[in-house]
């Protein structure tokens, strides 16, 4: 698995009074291209009209990004076939497109960007802002009130290193109220830095919230025009191993040992035979915790040097089903499936190694469906933390 | 009078004996040791799989071991029991 992640999430406050944005976010990975597209772009105006022009605007950006066309010549076209407003003779909609192209294990991580009349992204390595250079294409429409410039830049990100893009709703707020002129560039860059600071592996979405949330109670709690933040974190990826099922012969116990002993990350041990022989192998006490379980989830176990040892198939189900139907972990009951369900959100790799040894019990007809078929359960977990939280997963049998 | 010494109820929590059973017993449990003050006199814990899956669910009170009690009531009835025999 790579050693480079690349974190990329968006937050959102539409403007006070609007069910709709008028900032349009999208983000595509195309893994076999080894490429990321992430476009903002913000219609004139809020609401149903600006949503449709930004939309448009977003998934033209967004098309030509993944075809051969350079990102400056996409550009031009997207602004030849953006329309001009007959009253205010300015554009529609404006856009920001970070495309990202990395290598085979994700070195040299180099990011293309092109800027239309949106605020300037921002760049940190660590809490430190970092300049650069852009080039500036002009361009003169047909009914324009003025020529327009089409900002265009390429550079390589290091780990550690985030690009931070927002909509005009963040940079004004506060306008008029709380500070004279908005939030300005200077004002949100000052921000960033310290959030960085105080908390210096903040995720991608946590800080894309905390941004625009202080930009809208800059505009009082009540946003005064949609508000829109991206942020791009390249980052060490937070790895995660899952240990569930004994393996199918005993001279395999100690390879699996060895397998926990050495990774570098979370560990999770699923099953509790499973988990008797890890306390086995490791000569650690294994504690069965009687303070948190459910109907359908048996009570968790303690043991040093493991994050989490639950009870295998009945657990392992519900986190299916809970990942499967998207439910937030807050809102769940307060048993072993909580704490699996946000340990998996909160990686970005995760590892199963599934000991094939079959329970003879569980043969039994009379006994729930819950217990199934342990390579099924894993296969449906896979599938939701790939297809639905966008994780990388990968699995070995023992 | 001397203290008592606590009488020790285990239930198997492995997947195959809650599936069974177990699940329903402990809040059973739970809520007669709640309801009765009983927390001085009974130390309620589970254990993990001890092989006896085909015969579960499986439980320990005192020093005796129960299989394939399904009725939770049928707990309370034998934790009962159990206290008397204790306080005779």
């Amino acid at each position: 698995m790579n050693n480079i992640f690349i974190d990329v999430d968006y937050a959102q406050i539409f403007k006070h009074g609007q069910k709709i944005g008028g900032d349009v976010f999208l983000l595509s990975r195309n893994p076999e291209n080894n490429q990321i597209v992430s476009t903002l772009s913000d219609g004139l105006g809020s609401g149903v009209k600006a949503n449709v022009l930004a939309s448009l605007t977003a998934h033209m950006a967004h098309r030509l990004s993944f075809s051969p066309i350079d990102l400056s010549h996409s550009a031009k076209i997207i602004m030849d076939t953006l329309p001009v407003c007959k009253e205010r003779k300015i554009s529609y909609s404006t856009f920001t497109i970070a495309d990202i192209r990395y290598g085979e294990n994700m070195e040299h991580i180099a990011v293309n960007l092109v800027e239309y009349d949106n605020p300037l992204s921002l760049r940190f390595s660590g809490p430190d802002p970092v300049s650069w250079e852009r080039s500036r294409t002009e361009l003169q429409r047909e009914g324009a009130f003025k020529k327009e410039i089409i900002a265009h830049s390429a550079f390589n990100l290091q780990v550690g290193e985030r690009l931070v893009m927002f909509s005009d709703g963040v940079t004004q707020s506060g306008l008029g109220k709380s500070l004279p002129l908005g939030w300005r560039l200077d004002g949100v860059r000052k921000f960033i830095s310290e959030e960085i600071r105080k908390q210096p592996d903040i995720s991608a979405r946590d800080l894309s919230r905390a941004i625009v949330q202080k930009a809208c109670s800059l505009d009082g709690l009540s946003a005064k025009d949609d508000i829109t933040c991206v942020v791009i974190y390249i980052r060490r990826p937070r790895r995660l191993l899952i240990v569930t099922g004994p393996p199918f012969t005993k001279e395999a116990d100690e390879i699996l040992g060895e397998k926990i002993r050495t990774f570098d990350g979370k560990k999770i041990v699923s099953g509790g035979t499973t988990a008797q022989i890890v306390s086995r192998l490791f000569g650690k006490k294994l504690t069965l915790d009687l303070s948190s379980w459910s109907k359908d989830v048996p009570p968790a176990s303690k043991m040093e040097g493991i994050d989490l040892v639950t009870e295998g198939m009945l657990t392992l189900s519900k986190v299916a089903l809970i990942l499967e139907k998207k439910q937030n972990p807050a809102e769940l009951p307060n048993d072993p499936a909580k704490k699996f369900v946000e340990m998996l959100l909160n990686s970005d790799q995760v590892h199963f190694i599934v000991g094939t040894k079959i329970n003879e019990a569980h043969q039994d007809p009379n006994i729930p469906v819950e217990i199934g078929i342990r390579r099924t359960i894993i296969g449906r977990l896979r599938k939701a933390l790939e297809e639905i939280y966008l994780k990388e997963t990968s699995q070995e049998y023992l | 009078m001397a203290e008592k010494e606590k009488l020790a109820v285990e239930l198997c929590m492995g997947s195959s004996c809650f599936a069974r059973g177990n699940s329903t017993a402990l809040g059973y449990v739970e809520s007669y040791i709640e309801e009765n003050g009983l927390a001085d006199r009974i130390e309620l814990g589970g254990h993990l799989c001890i092989g006896e899956c085909n015969n579960g669910p499986h439980i320990r009170i005192g020093d005796k071991e129960y299989s394939g009690i399904t009725d939770p009531d049928c707990v309370i009835d034998i934790i009962k029991k159990a206290l008397e025999e204790q306080d005779a």
